[in-house]
């Protein structure tokens, strides 16, 4: 009697111990696999692969637009923007020298450090887009358009009337921007509009 | 008595444990909460994510423009793309990428036009 009573207690305990040992691995199995499938998806932990050639040319171009935003408003940038942005033109002949000496990632981190340096520089320096700041803009581009369209009308090169078009369109669209309230737009297309006619004068002074 | 007692706790213990381990995971609504105020303020993941893929479309776009520019005739896409290229470039600068990489994207249309 006393032998069944103990066998039964025994047959419990040992059905109580599987079914927790068997709970405690599903759980742990599921965890371990969610935590699988949130490592596959996260973004931002693959670096984007850049040829280190390309990654030079686009570092050098954006030294060209930070000094370009800076100096635009011909008024004196704001005090440690002039360091900064030379520090940032530095760091990427630095990462030239990196490439031509044969250590493409070393040239790829200074390029990653040039590119903050450089929208410190611009932020630092540019004034806060506001209403006025792009109306001020587009006043000026105005009178920008003005010469563009003059010498458009004589100038014989192909596609000149496309691009006075598409710069008619840039500006156009920028007014929109700053009347819905949409600065940062408003001031992107501003900037297109600019560049569209600087290159039909450039295109027809040639 | 007291083996019963044991064993329904023993019963009850396993299935809350079988129960949290079948249900949803909490990632994923806390993945869906952290869409939503993604758009306020993205995270940092998100934003280096977003600073790569500008990079990496920057880099493409200038290589593809490359022959373009250095055409005897001036053409008209490139021109255009160029011009747009600079609007996302100040929009990149001044720290608003997910602008630039809209105008990235009207950059490479620009482009494909007329091909």
């Amino acid at each position: 009697m006393k032998d069944t009573k103990i066998i039964s207690i025994l047959r419990s305990r040992v059905v109580t111990a599987v079914m927790i040992v068997a709970a405690v691995a599903v759980v742990g199995v599921r965890l371990s696999a969610s935590g699988d499938h949130r490592h596959d998806t996260r973004p931002g932990t693959r670096a984007a692969s850049l040829d280190p050639l390309q990654g030079l040319k686009e570092a050098w171009q954006l030294v060209e637009r930070a000094r370009l935003v800076i100096y635009e408003s011909g008024e004196r940038p704001a005090p440690g923007t002039i360091p900064t942005f030379n520090h940032a033109r530095e760091t990427v002949s630095r990462a030239e020298a990196e490439l031509a000496a044969g250590r493409p990632p070393e040239a790829l981190d200074l390029m990653a450090r040039a590119r903050e340096m450089l929208k410190l520089a611009v932020q630092v320096a540019s004034s806060e887009i506001t209403n006025d700041f792009i109306e001020k803009r587009l006043s000026g581009i105005d009178e920008l358009r003005l010469e563009a369209q003059n010498l458009a009308s004589v100038c014989p090169a192909p596609g000149v009337r496309e691009l006075m078009g598409r710069g008619d369109e840039r500006l156009q669209l920028a007014r929109q921007d700053t009347k819905a309230g949409r600065l940062d737009y408003a001031e992107a297309e501003a900037t297109i509009a600019r560049e569209l006619y600087e290159r039909v004068i450039e295109i027809c002074a040639r | 008595m007291r083996e019963v007692i044991t064993q329904c706790a023993a019963w009850l213990a396993a299935l809350l444990l079988l129960s949290c381990a079948s249900s949803k995971p909490a990632s994923d609504t806390s993945a869906r909460e952290s869409d939503r105020s993604a758009r306020t303020a993205p995270a940092p993941e998100l934003v280096s994510s977003a600073d790569a893929r500008f990079i990496a479309r920057h880099a493409a776009i200038l290589e593809a423009l490359s022959p373009l520019d250095s055409a005897a005739v001036t053409d008209p896409r490139a021109v255009d793309a160029r011009s747009i290229m600079a609007g996302a470039e100040e929009m990149y600068l001044r720290g608003r990428t997910e602008i630039a990489l809209e105008l990235l994207g009207e950059a490479e249309a620009a482009l494909k036009r007329g091909d």
